[in-house]
């Protein structure tokens, strides 16, 4: 059986191209075979987060177009063996597929793939559409702001109408001392709010800029709390069919708070 | 041979959305989507009601299909969307929706049976109960009563139309904007967003906070 996650947010610069890129570096890395898709056509960046920019021959519409197959088009990760890119587009624009040539690309890659990780254009619009056309589950970044939590609502309310129900939450660039100062929105206060399941909490950390500038996903590190963070979530991907998520989370959470409580 | 699925009727009051009782239920959905998507907004603020014969619409997929219909304007009728009404199964299989029967105790309102989230809007000319919270960027417009059994961060305008009776019941009120038979208040004003009910009503100019007691 094989899953297709779609990671979007309405808000640009939250982490969705990260996000993917670590979740399906994570994934790969405990065996899965993982594809991860590009869907932000004429804005490519999640080649860059993975390191494979310069491997890149065909991309997402010469497949959709019929320029090349499928299998020509995936690029193989330099690190990991299971998993797969297939990049975006750079000179086109997000109305050069369609949700139809999604829902069947995402079929196809299903044959192959356990997991196939789909990473949406920021917005509302055509590639937001395209994005979660073949998805069978979501996942919404937000940060801890307003506005950002705003258009995380908004695209939850999109997603239900759209059949993705229950969309799972991953807040990212928290910072738990300005949430203790009152400075900042809490998990809490997030969560009451979106009224969704949280899958995880990534804190704000510097490291992320120089690991996706290297092109090297955070979660392949072992020594760092950032890349542990990410690492819970994929096993929580993992874990998804067992009932105990919810109390997953909670756990989790007292985790996090404990290790910034000993800090 | 699709375009049996979902068929729409103009009745007295309003849109009859005749949908086919032997159709896979994804199907319909798809083609209400469809349907409403290349009317491109000629529907909007026009009443409707379901209907799929004598037996009725599954209480879930209706309301799914009835914030389908939402999503482009339309305003369901209030007399079928109450889950009351649906418990009643035997529907009579006319064309025409049935007269509103909300005599005695009680009026009609519109039951919404889940949250809005930022961007969605419900309006209706009658009363407006919201079964969940109303999250900031979610409008409710009402031109009765509005109440919101979650929290209420969203624009709230009941009354609208000149309803200057309209009231508002809210548990932890604390909404982006508020307004009451077109007045507004003023946005400066500090909200409790206390976690209990709270009754907001006008008396002339001014607005009324209240502690909602339940029977008085």
């Amino acid at each position: 059986m094989s899953e297709v996650i779609v990671i979007t947010s309405g808000k640009g610069g939250v982490g969705k191209t990260t996000t993917a890129a670590n979740l399906g570096a994570g994934l790969a890395y405990l065996g899965k075979k993982v594809a991860l898709v590009d869907t932000d056509i004429g804005l490519r960046n999640l080649d860059m987060a993975l390191g494979l920019e310069n491997r890149i021959v065909f991309d997402i519409v010469d497949v959709t177009s019929g320029n090349c197959r499928l299998r020509q088009a995936l690029i193989k990760d330099k690190r990991l063996d299971g998993l797969h890119l297939l990049p975006a587009a750079q000179t086109k624009d997000k109305t050069a597929i369609g949700p139809e040539q999604m829902i069947k690309l995402c079929d196809d890659l299903r044959k192959e793939f356990e997991f196939i990780i789909i990473d949406c254009p920021a917005g509302i619009e055509q590639g937001f559409r395209n994005a979660i056309a073949g998805a069978d589950k979501a996942i919404v970044i937000t940060t801890p702001e307003v506005s950002a939590v705003r258009d995380a609502d908004r695209i939850i309310g999109l997603l239900e109408a759209a059949d993705l129900r229950e969309p799972a939450l991953i807040i990212n660039r928290i910072r738990p001392k300005m949430v203790r100062q009152g400075d900042m929105m809490g998990i809490e206060d997030i969560i009451d709010i979106l009224a969704v399941d949280l899958v995880g909490v990534i804190p704000e950390d510097e490291m992320i800029v120089i690991t996706t500038n290297r092109g090297e996903p955070v979660v392949l590190d072992m020594n760092l709390r950032l890349g542990q963070s990410y690492r819970n979530i994929v096993q929580r991907i993992l874990g998804e069919d067992v009932p105990l998520m919810n109390l997953d989370g909670e756990g989790f959470f007292r985790k996090i708070r404990k290790i910034f409580g000993m800090k | 041979m699709a375009s049996d699925l979902v068929s729409i009727k103009g009745t007295r009051n309003g849109l009859l959305i005749l949908l086919d009782p032997n159709k896979d239920y994804e199907e319909i959905r798809q083609n209400l989507m469809r349907k409403m998507e290349s009317a491109r907004g000629f529907f909007k603020g026009a009443n409707f009601s379901l209907y799929q014969g004598p037996n009725g619409i599954p209480v879930k997929q209706k309301n799914e299909l009835e914030n389908i219909c939402r999503q482009y304007g339309l305003i369901p009728n209030a007399d079928k969307t109450t889950p009351v009404r649906i418990i009643s199964k035997v529907k009579k299989a006319t064309q025409t929706p049935r007269p509103m029967i909300s005599q005695g105790t009680g009026e009609a309102a519109l039951m919404v049976q889940r949250s809005l989230r930022a961007g969605q809007c419900v309006t209706n000319k009658k009363h407006i109960v919201v079964l969940g919270d109303v999250n900031p960027g979610a409008e409710v417009i009402s031109g009765g009563n509005v109440m919101v059994i979650g929290s209420c961060r969203g624009v709230i305008h009941a009354g609208a139309g000149g309803n200057r009776s309209a009231r508002i019941i809210a548990r932890r009120l604390n909404p982006t904007a508020l307004s009451i038979a077109g007045q507004r208040l003023n946005p400066e004003t500090a909200f409790s967003g206390l976690d209990e009910y709270q009754i907001v009503k006008l008396a002339g100019e001014k607005f009324i906070f209240e502690k909602y007691n339940i029977g008085r």
